[in-house]
């Protein structure tokens, strides 16, 4: 039977080989065994990703939570069909963690847009010392998320090094106050990640090629009006990616505001992740938290890739 | 007036150095610079767009100091060798680039576009991006970014190397026809020593950083001032015999010889010298007086018009352009001699005499 396809296959005139064609007789085994290659990567994906993942969606039909007793996979008992699904939407602790998220969303990403922008515009000539300062910017984003939230947390004491800067008062309290302790949670994700944007965009700001600035500048353009004529342009690509990236980060925002406020004062400062938390540690309600967590990864996998899609269709 | 003027300018690099450079280029003027690679052709041009911070010396722009003209407004256009076309615009709005940037209003924009677009032949290009133009066409459009700038002058880095040799012969006249019908002075810089010298009305050559030599194509050629310039220009090379003048200066007296070679006047008695002749000033001959040399050929090219034959020359392997074809060896007649009226010859510092 193979001997025949090879036949039918060789016997085709040149250049009209299909796909098929080139998969058939030496080549196919070659698939065969490239699909024994992969297998062990196959099979680790199976249980780092699907299979968590069909437990998340199995779990987010039932009522199951380990205070039952009962044994996760015999948690159909308590099948409830799509009654989480509907709970989360009527859940007004979700959708305000929800709107904190996207607030912090839409003040951190864009100031650190800009200032990324601003020092990556300052970076495109050479100047001396400037591996230093690059070297430097890029140090925040380095160190440990927890870390940073601890180096924030002592900065906005009290009587910590901001106040006394500014010389306002100990009973001056940021990560206390309701308002305040936004602001400083929103600054201090802005110092973190800052150097990110700015290093995804001055990537981006490099690639455009030199002699192009430097026609643009012989022919009369200002520094701004090529930035905006030349730089910006071939930019869209790289700025779509970097807003994606860190939108999609937004969300998942934790440890930096465990350590500042625990989410408080009160819920002031609880993002999404830090609800999804609260509900698997403190209330145990895990079938309610997977189905949380699946519906995230849905809108913000839905969100992120027409995000991108636009970047293909762009350069289609 | 002088569009472009070089005095005395040095700069001094960790591992090179550029200059003296003295150059001065007419309103109007087609000049080539030609020099192999690094030897300060592109540093030149970046003295002109003011790109380069010289260390002594002065550059001036028609007439003016430019010391402290911004890049910007040095009114300087130029056409790099990869066209540096802005990629997500279009031929028109690439051409019209300029324009747009210096504030022009739709009226003069339009004229402008016209005019220059009627030089070029670019109307059917003017939708297109540059993705989808030809390397003829995107030539075109680069050149037409540059004219359109209605600058003081046009710099050319080696603009049409990268493309085919018959699509490089074919702008090479329309870039002259461009700059006389504009008499738009024109600064072009390319390694390649045929270009530059059918080109230019007056050719630099530069190497390891200095003028060596500038006249019209003419007297580079024929009257190479010293032994680099003379290896540089024409192909295939000079041939060069060192040796010494006999000391009644009215021979050369050479190991290659088989006798000292008469002289045409009498010159440096006793110093220590070298005699060039072009390829195409060796003539067969079937004289065997003294002022022939016996050659034993070792391969010949032909190449249609004319035919290029290496030969041993006592010794030393010496290059003969031969008219017409020739295909077998023994075509060609085993004694050849010099033309004396185009002999080269340079002392012992290389510089010609």
């Amino acid at each position: 039977m193979t001997d025949v396809t090879a036949n039918i296959v060789s016997a085709a005139p040149a250049g009209s080989t299909t796909r098929r064609g080139y998969w058939s007789g030496v080549a196919r085994d070659g698939r065969k065994l490239g699909l024994w290659f992969v297998a062990p990567t196959l099979v680790l994906l199976l249980f780092i990703v699907i299979f968590p993942m069909g437990m998340q969606l199995y779990l987010s039909a039932t009522w199951w939570t380990p205070l039952d007793g009962t044994p996760w996979y015999l948690a159909f008992e308590s099948f409830n069909g799509g009654e989480n699904y509907l709970r989360l939407v009527t859940d007004p602790g979700l959708w305000s963690a929800l709107w904190r998220t996207v607030l912090i969303m839409a003040v951190a990403v864009p100031v650190q847009f800009m200032l990324g922008l601003g020092l990556a515009f300052l970076f495109i000539d050479q100047f001396p010392g400037r591996k230093i300062f690059y070297s430097i910017l890029l140090t925040p984003m380095m160190i440990v998320p927890a870390v940073v939230g601890m180096m924030f947390y002592l900065l906005f004491q009290g009587t910590g090094p901001i106040n006394n800067t500014f010389g306002l008062p100990a009973s001056f309290s940021w990560l206390a106050d309701v308002n305040r302790a936004m602001i400083s949670v929103i600054i201090a994700d802005v110092w973190q990640w800052t150097p990110l944007m700015f290093l995804i965009l001055l990537a981006g700001m490099l690639g455009v090629p030199q002699d192009q600035l430097l026609a643009a500048r012989l022919l009369g353009g200002s520094n701004w009006q090529n930035f905006r004529k030349i730089i910006l342009p071939r930019m869209k690509p790289v700025i779509a990616i970097a807003l994606v990236l860190r939108s999609v980060e937004c969300f998942k925002i934790f440890d930096l505001i465990y350590i500042m406020t625990k989410g408080g004062p009160g819920v002031q400062t609880e993002t999404i992740s830090l609800y999804l938390y609260k509900q698997t540690f403190a209330d145990l309600d895990w079938s309610y938290v997977a189905a949380i967590g699946l519906t995230i990864l849905l809108v913000l996998s839905l969100a992120a890739a027409r995000g991108l899609a636009y970047n293909a269709k762009k350069r289609a | 007036m002088n569009a472009i003027e070089i005095r005395g300018v040095v700069k001094a690099y960790p591992k090179f150095t550029l200059g003296p450079i003295d150059l001065t280029i007419g309103q109007g003027e087609f000049f080539g610079i030609f020099g192999p690679p690094s030897a300060g052709k592109t540093s030149v041009l970046k003295l002109i767009l003011g790109l380069l911070n010289h260390d002594k010396g002065s550059v001036s722009l028609g007439g003016a100091d430019a010391s402290g003209m911004e890049v910007a407004d040095r009114n300087i256009a130029m056409v790099f060798q990869n066209l540096a076309l802005f990629p997500h615009m279009s031929g028109r709005e690439n051409i019209t680039f300029p324009l747009t940037e210096r504030g022009a209003s739709q009226a003069e924009i339009a004229a402008r576009l016209k005019a220059v677009s009627e030089v070029l032949h670019v109307d059917h290009i003017l939708r297109k991006n540059p993705a989808q133009m030809s390397g003829g066409e995107r030539q075109r459009v680069a050149l037409g970014r540059a004219l359109a700038a209605d600058s003081r002058a046009i710099l050319l880095d080696e603009p049409i190397a990268a493309l085919d040799t018959r699509l490089r012969e074919e702008m090479r006249i329309e870039l002259k026809r461009l700059q006389r019908s504009n008499n738009q002075t024109f600064v072009y810089v390319s390694h390649d020593e045929e270009e530059v010298m059918a080109i230019s009305d007056r050719v630099a050559v530069m190497i390891g950083g200095r003028i060596v030599q500038v006249g019209v194509p003419d007297d580079v050629y024929n009257r190479p001032n010293c032994m680099a310039v003379a290896q540089l220009i024409g192909s295939p090379p000079m041939n060069l015999f060192s040796g010494r003048f006999s000391d009644d200066g009215w021979h050369f007296e050479c190991d290659a010889f088989a006798a000292p070679f008469p002289l045409p006047e009498r010159t440096r008695p006793g110093e220590v010298g070298t005699l060039g002749i072009r390829p195409e000033d060796i003539h067969q001959t079937e004289d065997r007086g003294a002022l022939s040399h016996e050659i034993g050929i070792s391969s010949i090219e032909p190449l249609g018009g004319y035919t290029i034959v290496n030969a041993m020359l006592g010794g030393q392997l010496t290059k003969i352009r031969a008219a017409g074809q020739i295909v077998r060896a023994d075509d060609h007649a085993k004694r050849v001699t010099f033309d004396t009226r185009r002999l080269h010859l340079f002392d012992a510092e290389a510089n010609r005499i």
